[in-house]
């Protein structure tokens, strides 16, 4: 364990409560301040750090409501989270002071009247632009808004494509839960749900077709294992540092792909296990991609292989795999979920991940120390990492 | 005129009044008129099957409404409108 590790946060006050990592050098104080704001089962917890070694607790809020997800919005400086309440549905709001206020959401996230599909919740943002945010929710939808979250519509194309029909529900929910746009192509733009797949849009979401192409399924009968589309995709993440260089976490294995999703290649097969939610891309190093494999077999606990609860790194496009352990637990019975594991894009590289158990860690120097910044937080949903 | 009692979590988000009163014969009308006047308050009230969200809780005067229906019931001048957190959904 780093020094200092087992203090942590009473993140339910707010103020100056701080935790002190590993003393970090220059470089991986990084240039300023980070904002890591944890999206959980019952609010937003917001965590604040001038060096990424000293963590202050800014307190929650949006209490009594499960986010999903959130993000942070650097064109326009503004705070966007997933919103899912019980009492009143889902909505995405916005902050423009950190998260001390918020709006009430903006309009149409919501099918026709006549759809067979209802809208229940928000489960990815991804603010491309101030005015361009895209937003997935369940079931199965892509929206857009160009007025920075103020209107939304449906990007239909997507359940329109032939094979919707193929499409079901994960164990969350039949949720369109990864949006990314290639650094390398405006136009081009990738999505993922569960059960669904990977699909691709080349002109910027007029059309889509499936990427799932190579991707095994070994949990169906021979001759339904590859199938086009209705794959259990977990996640996907690109890297500005190589073009067509995608990674991608499969319910049922880690694959990469070097032409832009075209084909997919399993890589994690030397993993304690290569089921898990998250995975990260180094956005400098297009050879490094990290995961948190969690047991996959016998009664699909969820938690970490051995208890260990370890990130994984590969330097070498996956050809072989190291666990980063140092200030990470034994004997943990946690889960980490798909939005809850991201990265900043400091030159030294932070990685940040976020529990089932509630508990928050954070690494400075690409994960080889980690720190515990917070625990006792309720059921961790989502973790992002923002310059401020 | 009729007087609406809405919850103060809600109240809070819309930066409205906890009890406001608006001018409305019907659970419809109702809706519609705090949508005017906070636009969005609609959809944090109404499902996308265009009835009360599952867990909220409607009474008029002191009787629990099991659906948003035009007609029934008919709200009178000076009728007491709840809408509270049902405790299915806490």
């Amino acid at each position: 364990m780093p020094p200092c590790s087992s203090v942590h946060v009473a993140a339910g006050r707010r103020g100056t409560d701080e935790i002190a990592g590993p003393e970090p050098s220059q470089e991986q104080q990084g240039r300023g301040g980070l904002l890591l704001t944890v999206g959980t089962a019952k609010a937003l917890f917001r965590f604040r750090s001038d060096d990424r070694r000293r963590w202050t607790a800014l307190g929650p809020v949006l209490a009594g409501s499960a986010i999903y997800t959130n993000a942070y919005n650097r064109d326009s400086e503004t705070l966007l989270a997933a919103v899912n309440n019980e009492f009143y549905g889902h909505s995405l709001r916005r902050s423009r002071d950190l998260g001390e206020t918020w709006d009430t959401g903006g309009a149409g996230l919501e099918y026709g009247p006549d759809d067979p599909e209802k809208v229940t919740r928000v489960w990815s943002i991804r603010p491309v632009s101030a005015s361009l945010i895209y937003a997935g929710l369940e079931a199965s939808g892509l929206f857009r808004s160009n007025d920075g979250g103020d209107t939304w519509s449906e990007v239909a194309s997507l359940r329109r494509h032939p094979t919707h029909a193929t499409w079901g529900a994960g164990a969350g929910g039949a949720c369109l839960h990864t949006i990314v746009p290639d650094p390398f192509n405006p136009s081009r733009l990738f999505t993922a749900c569960s059960t669904g797949g990977c699909y691709r849009s080349d002109d910027g979401g007029e059309t889509w077709r499936p990427a799932n192409r190579n991707i095994q399924e070994d949990y169906m009968p021979e001759g339904e294992q590859f199938r086009e589309s209705g794959q259990c995709v977990h996640r996907i993440a690109l890297t500005p540092a190589r073009e067509a260089r995608a990674w991608l976490q499969h319910h049922g294995g880690v694959y990469r792909s070097d032409d832009g999703g075209d084909t997919w290649n399993r890589v994690g097969k030397s993993l304690p296990d290569d089921f898990g939610f998250g995975i990260v891309a180094h956005p400098r190093d297009a050879d490094q991609a990290f995961v948190i494999p969690l047991v996959s077999s016998g009664p699909m606990p969820r938690w970490a292989p051995d208890n260990n609860l370890r990130v994984h790194r590969t330097r070498d496009a996956g050809a072989t795999w190291e666990a980063l352990g140092p200030g990470l637990p034994d004997g943990a019975f946690s889960g980490v979920l798909r939005d809850a594991f991201t990265s900043d894009d400091e030159e030294v590289l932070g990685l940040y991940f976020g529990t089932t158990t509630g508990d928050l860690y954070a690494s400075a120097d690409g994960g080889e120390h980690w720190t515990e910044v917070a625990r006792h937080l309720p059921r961790i949903l989502s973790v992002a990492a923002a310059p401020i | 005129m009729i007087r609406v009692h809405l919850p103060v979590d809600l109240a809070d988000a819309f930066q409205t009044p906890a009890v406001l009163e608006v001018g409305a014969r019907s659970l419809p009308e109702m809706v519609a008129a705090l949508e005017a006047r906070y636009p969005g308050v609609a959809h944090w009230l109404i499902g996308a099957d265009g009835q009360f969200r599952q867990h909220l809780s409607v009474f008029v005067g002191g009787r629990r409404v099991a659906a948003l229906d035009p007609d029934t019931p008919s709200l009178g001048n000076g009728e007491e409108v709840w809408v509270l957190r049902a405790v299915s959904g806490g």
